[in-house]
């Protein structure tokens, strides 16, 4: 009976997600349309597509369980989260402008144009999707913990990896289908569900917690601890995991590409204002309740599984709620990411070999149905040896981080150039990938005051950026070519607007 | 919470017209004091030990989170809706 109240919530919530969606379907013939949703969303779709292609599921089990097992330091998330939203704030000006004149669809698309260069779009794309893939898997893999939970014991923690990876391919047949529209239509929902009635449930955790003696003064004191001064892990330790964090979070395909689907530049910086106390709120109250359940029995044993411990104490209904939360916030993340995938190498690396536009949705969906298929078949194999895999995510954070200067750089300063943007890439891939296999993440560099390798690589890279861009400066007609795309963003035209949706 | 655009000359508290280039000094001013609560190592190390880790996570990501609304307060796209 337990089960199926768990899997029948799982079930009508996937339903409820799914009729919605089926509701706002429009015709997505083209390949703009399916990538950008028509560039026709209000901003609270854009702040709701922020938050649940950027708090996935993983929020609630990993690190949730990074808090309750690794102290306040688990709080440096919320940090770095909240500097990427005064980033959107900040680029939402030139990335959506330039979206819409230009017609971009994706992260890699707008790189080819700043720089006018394919090898840039290429390199680009394919870290893009080299380094999301082991992303997607594990999200699909983490969905295990949900199906082990609701079961209440009947199904085996390997059958529920294996029912999670197949539930969650399964409701990729919608993101196929219906593209970059249903997905900002599902985040709404989902979202709602997850940060909405999640921070319902948190709320009621924490007021259990304080009534039942889990205060601060039940934790162990080395939980509210920072590594500083003198401490092993270094002292730059915390300043490069929020470093790291904030300049990755825009490198995302998945991500970035929401800053296409609105309507206006502003649109984005609205999105942006409205998504920080949002983030700020339910984001504090979670790693606040994790930090309080250290104290609660079973959960310093099984850390990652603090969510459920807790949501156990309001019994079955609450367990059910609790999954439903994680399972919204993971369909948010992954479908995302695999609608952006799929996008990104049917336009960026198929479409820029055959050296033509693409103009047609087909090769985008099926490129997003194939790189659904690879991910979930990779996921079943992989159950197993999850440790592994998490390795390879690791690696593939630090080295995505790499994209940041050619990114960040090339959208707020007129000299870099794509040669210095292709040096600076490899360079700092290689850097960091080397440090890494020396000194494996979450293990930071004894030498370099405790930075990890992603910052080591990120340090490189920058300074490559720089060189080369000063020591080989762009073509005048290449100048002349990025600075008026620059140019073009002072101008005070309204943007138009596509449709409303 | 609605956002209504601001006038272009909202943080104009001395009664002087704000201009454009000043009101992006003002959102690059934010923007280092952003960086600068939240990542400067100095400020880690300040707040390393006990309850104060916790309270300044808190309080410093309240700041940066009020900082958003400052920011779109002294931002001024004319003639563009969100």
């Amino acid at each position: 009976m337990n089960m199926m109240i768990g899997y029948g919530a799982i079930l009508a919530f996937t339903v409820l997600v799914v009729v919605v969606m089926n509701r706002a379907r429009r015709g997505d013939a083209t390949m703009s349309e399916y990538a950008t949703g028509g560039r026709s969303f209000s901003s609270w779709f854009g702040t709701m597509a922020f938050l649940n292609t950027w708090l996935a599921g993983t929020v609630f089990v990993a690190f949730a369980g990074l808090t309750a097992s690794g102290g306040v330091i688990g709080m440096y998330s919320l940090s770095y989260s909240l500097l990427s939203v005064v980033l959107m704030f900040f680029l939402g000006t030139p990335v959506n402008k330039w979206g819409r004149t230009y017609d971009l669809r994706t992260q890699a698309d707008l790189l080819g144009l700043r720089y006018n260069s394919r090898s840039v779009r290429v390199i680009a794309a394919i870290i893009g999707v080299l380094a999301s893939v082991p992303w997607v898997v594990l999200g699909m893999q983490s969905l295990g913990l949900v199906f082990s939970t609701l079961s209440f014991g009947q199904v085996s923690p390997y059958l529920a990896v294996v029912i999670g990876v197949l539930f969650i391919a399964a409701r990729q047949i919608w993101t196929v289908k219906l593209g970059t529209r249903g997905l900002i239509i599902s985040d709404m929902v989902q979202g709602l569900f997850a940060y909405g009635i999640g921070f319902l449930v948190i709320l009621g955790m924490l007021v259990w917690l304080v009534n039942n003696g889990h205060g601060f003064g039940a934790m162990a004191p080395a939980l509210l601890e920072l590594p500083g001064l003198g401490s092993p892990a270094g002292p730059f330790y915390l300043f490069s995991l929020m470093f790291t964090g904030m300049m990755g979070a825009w490198c995302w395909p998945d991500l970035f590409v929401r800053m296409f689907s609105v309507r206006t530049p502003r649109t984005v910086k609205k999105s942006a204002v409205q998504a920080a106390p949002l983030l700020f709120i339910f984001s504090a109250a979670l790693t606040t309740v994790s930090l309080l359940a250290s104290s609660v029995p079973g959960v310093s044993e099984a850390p990652d599984t603090v969510w459920f411990i807790m949501a156990g104490i309001g019994g079955v209904g609450l367990v059910a709620v609790a999954g439903v939360c994680v399972v919204a916030a993971t369909m948010g993340n992954v479908g995302a990411n695999l609608q952006a995938l799929g996008t990104q190498i049917a336009n960026d690396i198929v479409g820029a070999r055959s050296h033509e536009r693409v103009e047609s949705a087909k090769g985008a969906k099926i490129a997003v149905a194939a790189v659904t298929l690879v991910s979930a078949a990779v996921a079943l194999f992989t159950a197993n040896q999850v440790s592994g895999l998490i390795a390879i995510a690791l690696v593939s954070y630090q080295a995505i981080c790499q994209l940041a200067p050619t990114l960040l750089l090339g959208i707020f300063w007129r000299r870099g150039t794509a040669a210095a943007a292709n040096a600076a890439m490899v360079s700092g891939i290689l850097v960091a990938a080397v440090l890494e296999l020396m000194y494996p993440s979450p293990l930071s560099i004894p030498w370099l005051g405790g930075l990890t390798s992603g910052v080591a690589g990120l340090i490189v890279n920058l300074a490559v950026y720089l060189a080369v861009s000063w020591l080989l400066p762009a073509t005048a007609v290449e100048q002349q070519r990025v600075d008026a795309l620059f140019d073009d963003l002072k101008s005070k035209a309204p943007v138009s607007q596509g449709a409303a949706s | 919470m609605s956002l209504s655009a601001p006038a272009p000359d909202s943080l104009n508290l001395g009664g002087r017209k704000s201009s454009p280039e000043h009101r992006a000094r003002l959102r690059r001013a934010i923007f280092a004091v952003d960086l600068f609560i939240l990542l400067a190592p100095p400020v880690h190390w300040l707040f390393s030990g006990g309850q104060s880790a916790f309270w300044y996570f808190l309080v410093a990501n309240a700041v940066v989170t009020l900082s958003l609304f400052a920011l779109w307060a002294s931002s001024s796209d004319e003639g563009e809706t969100a």
